[in-house]
């Protein structure tokens, strides 16, 4: 039966089992949005960065491709932050924007653009169709495309005027993806374990996107491997509270090395080797140990400088690890309680001037079990993985792209992806103006994510940066203070209630009013302003 | 009422009896610095006013058939027989606080004097030895250790507070446990006694002696402890194996500081006096010139409150009598 592009475009979502779309519409995108009827929401945000940061935390929580609908150049302009966000995050988006009708394109009429070109580098596939009748057919490569991994964000450009015209919805595709590394290969790196005198492992954020958590336990405690956190995780890959955890390794290569010194054999699973923030010289990996890298990525596997690199499902190959390596007997390691002990003597330290321990100790002791953290708190995520671990998989999201922005809309799609699960986003004040208007998302769909601001007044990881490299020179930087700021009257403004916490007694049942659930609320805490060392 | 103080020996006796002679002129005080003295006291005394350094035993209560109020000017009661005073219906009160932050300051002055290796410098330097090579490799910082307090009552809470902004890690035992708010406010997490021992840099006991703490530290528990660790008993002696503690010192932990001895004083020859790594003051913790002021008020004025017939501060002992 012949249709039109929409309806074979809308029937094609329903088989993907698309349920929500995410956009800021143009009049591009109007042919699309009418006949889209009610089975698939339409979850408007009103700038493309908070639209395309929804549908990211949606994907990632759903564990399938989301759908975002953007509104020509400007749109996709406005979105280009967030795509690279999704980039970096590999994370499963159809991003389409409208194009202008083709008839008069080479006209260059209002809002038209190089869409392709703009969304190019930051998606895996991009593309315009030529005709109508390939629209259809565009959507069905985009959703194969965009799930298989290395999952990403890929990008259609779609003409207002092909819409209306003649199409059929293409047959569902089913496309099964790669397995595991051949066991020819793992059975080099079973052996190289198999022989390592003080093996470790680095857990990435590609395990938790695979959901292979169990698989990283496993051989962890098959082999008594103690278990680092890779630079500026995106996601958790590894059960922080774990007796053979040993921390998070921060992004700079002399610190890698320090805290990887020792290993002869390093492996390093579902993560790049490794992200990096400020320039050191030297060695890129740490010297002295030969790095073996799990990865479902083949430009992680190409860039990285490791010995070997196997290619596949991780899931797979660690479980094939578990059963072609020898048990080794079980090690002593500290216990967890003088962890929890730390974190409590470092938190009542910190009480007083309210700091990130004393914040997120006294969260940690309100929170759920199966919370979900959003994390954009910047100079405070260091404490932040610290005080709050994750027990569960698909507990921490960050974006993997050091933006500012993400994190608040991006709560407001995990939400609406896990319902049942409470979800916290956790961000500075300076990240919450990038995409403030997230809360007005969560108000309309009334989503009871938690907002946590910590308010410092300040760019404090600037501050940071600038103590750390250019020291003695804070006081001629212009540009790092944002004073003035009030986020319960911008969160009041959008319809989401919200207190300001200015004494540490508060904070406690503050946070308890927020996870009481039934809607967004916003929790604006006046933080120390001691800037970190970090670097 | 006949009221007897045993007051330890000083040159403030005269005038610590002419004060109280001034403030009980109704009453007859005598003061004595013995065992030996308050012997032929005891059974006209109505009151009793009594330290640490001078026993009170089940006879000395047998032949006190007058004797109403036992005030005991200090904090610890385990010089009385008090199950002797319990049978005789005899009040005992004490002087709960008085010491608290004296011992608790004592506490951060030898962790610092410890983690330092303080004295062997300064007896290096006195013997005319610069002693900087040692010093570099012993000397540690306070911040980063993780401090085990055994017994949080008043004084344990003392300590926690004036240790946690060295940027220590705390960790208690006790057999009742604090509550979460107050543990949050102090900063501190309860561990079992042999997790504390096996997680801590520094343990320091402050735990009453009784018969659950008679040798609470022997050879078992000292071998929990970390290697290099460091202990400090300002509490009492006898919650100390003294044999596993020199045997520790020998082979296991970095440091001690010992407050307390039994019998006080020690022998000359008290076989940790010959140890490098011990600090050793006289039972002197809690006596510093402000503790002593606290408890001689407190003292004073619990007796004033009990010839006045009204309710009395810290009493351990309701009497009968």
């Amino acid at each position: 039966m012949s249709g039109t592009v929409s309806a074979a475009v809308h029937q094609l979502l329903l088989e993907h089992d698309v349920r929500h779309v995410f956009g800021n519409p143009g009049s591009t995108e109007l042919p699309f949005l009418i006949g889209l009827g009610t089975d698939i929401k339409y979850v408007l945000g009103l700038q493309e960065s908070v639209v395309t940061a929804m549908a990211d935390g949606y994907a990632q929580a759903s564990g399938r491709p989301a759908l975002v609908n953007l509104h020509t150049a400007p749109g996709l302009g406005n979105a280009a932050g967030a795509l690279f966000t999704a980039q970096k995050n590999k994370t499963p988006l159809v991003v389409t924007a409208g194009q202008q009708d083709t008839r008069h394109l080479a006209w260059e009429p209002l809002l038209s653009g190089p869409l392709v070109e703009m969304a190019a580098p930051y998606v895996k596939w991009a593309t315009q169709p030529t005709s109508p009748s390939d629209v259809p057919d565009a959507f069905a490569r985009a959703f194969q495309i965009a799930g298989t991994p290395p999952t990403g964000p890929v990008f259609i450009s779609i003409p207002i005027n092909f819409w209306d015209a003649e199409a059929e919805a293409p047959p569902v595709r089913r496309v099964t993806a790669p397995g595991a590394a051949p066991p020819g290969a793992l059975d080099r790196l079973a052996r190289a374990l198999a022989a390592a005198q003080n093996p470790a492992m680095v857990a990435g954020a590609g395990i938790d996107r695979a959901g292979a958590w169990d698989n990283a336990v496993a051989l962890a405690e098959h082999l008594g491997l103690p278990v680092y956190e890779e630079p500026l995780a995106p996601r958790r890959g590894f059960p922080s509270g774990h007796p053979l955890f040993r921390g998070v390794l921060k992004p700079a290569v002399p610190m890698v090395s320090q805290d990887l010194a020792g290993y002869d054999l390093i492996l390093v699973v579902g993560a790049p080797v490794f992200t990096y923030y400020p320039y050191y010289p030297g060695p890129q990996v740490p010297p002295g140990a030969d790095i073996y890298l799990l990865t479902d990525d083949p430009a992680d596997a190409a860039r990285a400088p490791v010995k070997e690199a196997f290619v596949g499902d991780l899931g797979g190959a660690l479980s094939y690890l578990v059963t072609h390596v020898a048990a080794r007997p079980p090690t002593t390691f500290p216990s967890r309680a003088s962890e929890v002990a730390r974190r409590r003597s470092e938190a009542a330290r910190g009480r007083d001037r309210m700091t990130p321990a004393y914040i997120f100790n006294t969260l940690a002791a309100k929170l759920p079990e199966d919370s979900i953290i959003v994390d954009e708190s910047i100079t405070a995520s260091p404490t932040l993985r610290d005080y709050l671990p994750v027990h569960r998989p698909a507990s921490y999201f960050t974006a993997a792209s050091g933006a500012l922005g993400w994190a608040m809309p991006a709560a407001v799609g995990i939400k609406l992806a896990q319902p049942e699960r409470p979800v916290v986003a956790i961000v500075g004040d300076g990240s919450a103006m990038y995409s403030i208007q997230a809360l007005w998302t969560a108000a309309q769909w009334q989503t009871p994510v938690l907002f946590i601001v910590l308010n410092n007044g300040q760019y404090a990881i600037l501050k940071s940066y600038t103590q750390a490299f250019y020291p003695g020179t804070l006081s001629q930087v212009q540009g790092l203070n944002l004073p003035g700021l009030d986020l319960c009257g911008l969160a009041g403004a959008m319809g989401v209630a919200a207190e300001r916490v200015s004494s540490p007694d508060a904070l406690g049942p503050a946070f308890e009013r927020g996870l009481a659930g039934g809607g967004p609320y916003l929790v604006e805490v006046m933080s120390d302003r001691t800037v970190p060392a970090l670097f | 009422m006949k009221i007897v103080a045993v007051l330890p020996p000083s040159d403030q006796i005269p005038a610590q009896e002419r004060l109280l002679q001034g403030m009980l002129k109704d009453h007859e005080i005598r003061i004595v610095t013995s065992g030996d003295a308050l012997a032929p006291l005891i059974p006209e005394a109505e009151i009793l006013v009594s330290t640490a350094f001078v026993p009170i035993t089940g006879e000395m209560i047998r032949n006190a058939p007058r004797l109403r109020f036992l005030q005991v000017a200090g904090v610890g009661v385990d010089h009385i027989d008090m199950e002797a005073a319990r049978a005789a219906g005899i009040t005992v009160a004490n002087v709960a606080a008085a010491n608290a932050v004296s011992v608790a300051e004592h506490v951060v002055m030898v962790a610092l004097a410890m983690t330092r290796d303080l004295c062997n410098a300064h007896t290096a330097m006195r013997a005319g030895q610069w002693s900087l090579p040692q010093w570099m490799s012993r000397a540690r910082e306070l911040a980063g250790l993780t401090v085990g307090i055994v017994g949080m009552g008043r004084i344990g809470r003392e300590v926690a507070r004036r240790l946690l902004p060295f940027g220590v890690t705390i960790v208690y035992y006790d057999v009742q446990p604090l509550d979460q708010a107050t543990e949050d406010e102090l900063g501190v997490t309860l561990l079992p006694l042999d997790d504390l021992l096996a997680a801590a840099d520094i343990v320091t006991v402050h735990v009453p002696l009784n018969e659950n703490t008679y040798h609470l530290f022997d050879a078992t528990r000292f071998a929990r402890m970390k290697p290099g660790a460091y202990f400090i008993n300002a509490a009492r002696a006898e919650i100390v194996d003294e044999n596993a503690l020199i045997e520790a010192l020998k082979t296991r932990l970095g440091a001690a500081a010992i407050d307390v001895f039994s019998p006080e004083p020690p022998q000359p020859d008290h076989p940790l006096f010959s140890l490098p790594n011990v600090i050793l003051t006289p039972h002197g913790a809690g006596v510093t010139v402000n503790a002593q002021q606290r408890i001689a008020q407190g003292a004073i004025q619990n007796v004033l409150r009990y010839l006045d017939g009204r309710p009395l501060a810290d009493v351990v002992i309701a009497g009968t009598r």
